[in-house]
């Protein structure tokens, strides 16, 4: 069971596991020796209690470790606030071979589907229109679309535009 | 964990192990030993539980480490601070004043 706890432990973030990680299994050994006069009830009862603590607790400090990381303070920073760097977006990235991907599995599943209709004679089959094709088309021309869009952008900041953003309003002299 | 009279009410196993540390210092099993004794067994934190309320009083400045000659990595000794005295202070007073309040309503319901 000590061993079961050392493993449960792992459920929490790093930092509360090696600021109360040994503690918590040498007072987990005491408990567990201090119950095992009590009966196998009482037993059963100690184990349920924490190791369902242990994994609520985890769960506790995951959720706060979330919220107390600079996610949301980059979330809310990248959200509000104007930058005069241009960045391909990491996450169009991402979602770009993700479809890319779902695309390709989508070929291949269609592909070998095949549509038994009953007015057609025993054995002959009907293969799907090629529709997953037309979708990966549609997919690769808006990639296309999107690298070009990509490389205007680029292009502009190369000649220096962006730079207007940082200039400084400069009162008229009289 | 708020430092000031917004963090009350506490909640119950925040206020034994404030109970249990405002006599003396102890370790995680004196702790659920003692909670367990003062609550005549009915109440039995479980370490995870009893840990997550040390980490968030640890960083409220509510308790401490105690330093211990002895004290080792799997053994650490745990005391309230001032600060953490001070609210548990404000926490017993305010039940006092809830259990007045109570107390007078039910009498005159019965009267």
């Amino acid at each position: 069971m000590a061993t079961l706890y050392r493993w449960l432990l792992h459920l929490y973030p790093a930092d509360h596991r090696l600021t109360f990680g040994a503690e918590m299994i040498t007072v987990f050994r005491q408990a567990r020796s201090g119950v095992q006069r009590r009966g196998p009830a009482a037993r059963v009862t100690f184990y349920l209690r924490e190791f369902a603590g242990l994994v609520r607790g985890a769960l506790d400090e995951r959720a706060r470790a979330f919220v107390a990381s600079s996610l949301w303070a980059v979330i809310e920073e990248r959200s509000f606030v104007m930058r005069s760097q241009f960045r391909f977006s990491a996450t169009a990235i991402l979602f770009m071979v993700l479809s890319f991907v779902a695309s390709v599995v989508a070929i291949l599943t269609g592909e070998n589907v095949i549509i038994r209709e009953a007015r057609l004679p025993a054995g002959m089959a009907l293969d799907l229109p090629r529709l997953p094709r037309g979708i990966a088309m549609f997919f690769l021309v808006s990639c296309v679309a999107g690298g070009i869009g990509w490389l205007v952008t680029f292009l502009i900041r190369r000649t220096g535009v962006d730079r207007l953003s940082k200039l400084q309003n400069v009162p008229p002299q009289c | 964990m708020k430092t000031d009279a917004s963090s009350l009410p506490l909640s119950e196993p925040v206020l034994l192990i404030l109970l249990s540390l405002a006599e003396q210092p102890r370790h995680g099993y004196s702790i659920l030993k003692d909670i367990e004794d003062m609550s005549g067994g009915r109440v039995m934190l479980s370490t995870g539980t009893l840990y997550g309320a040390l980490r968030r009083l640890l960083e409220g400045k509510w308790i401490e480490r105690f330093e211990e000659e002895e004290t080792s990595r799997d053994r650490q000794a745990y005391r309230l601070t001032p600060a953490g005295r001070s609210h548990l202070r404000m926490e017993v007073a305010r039940m006092k004043e809830l259990t007045r309040w109570a107390g007078q309503r039910i009498a005159r319901k019965e009267a």
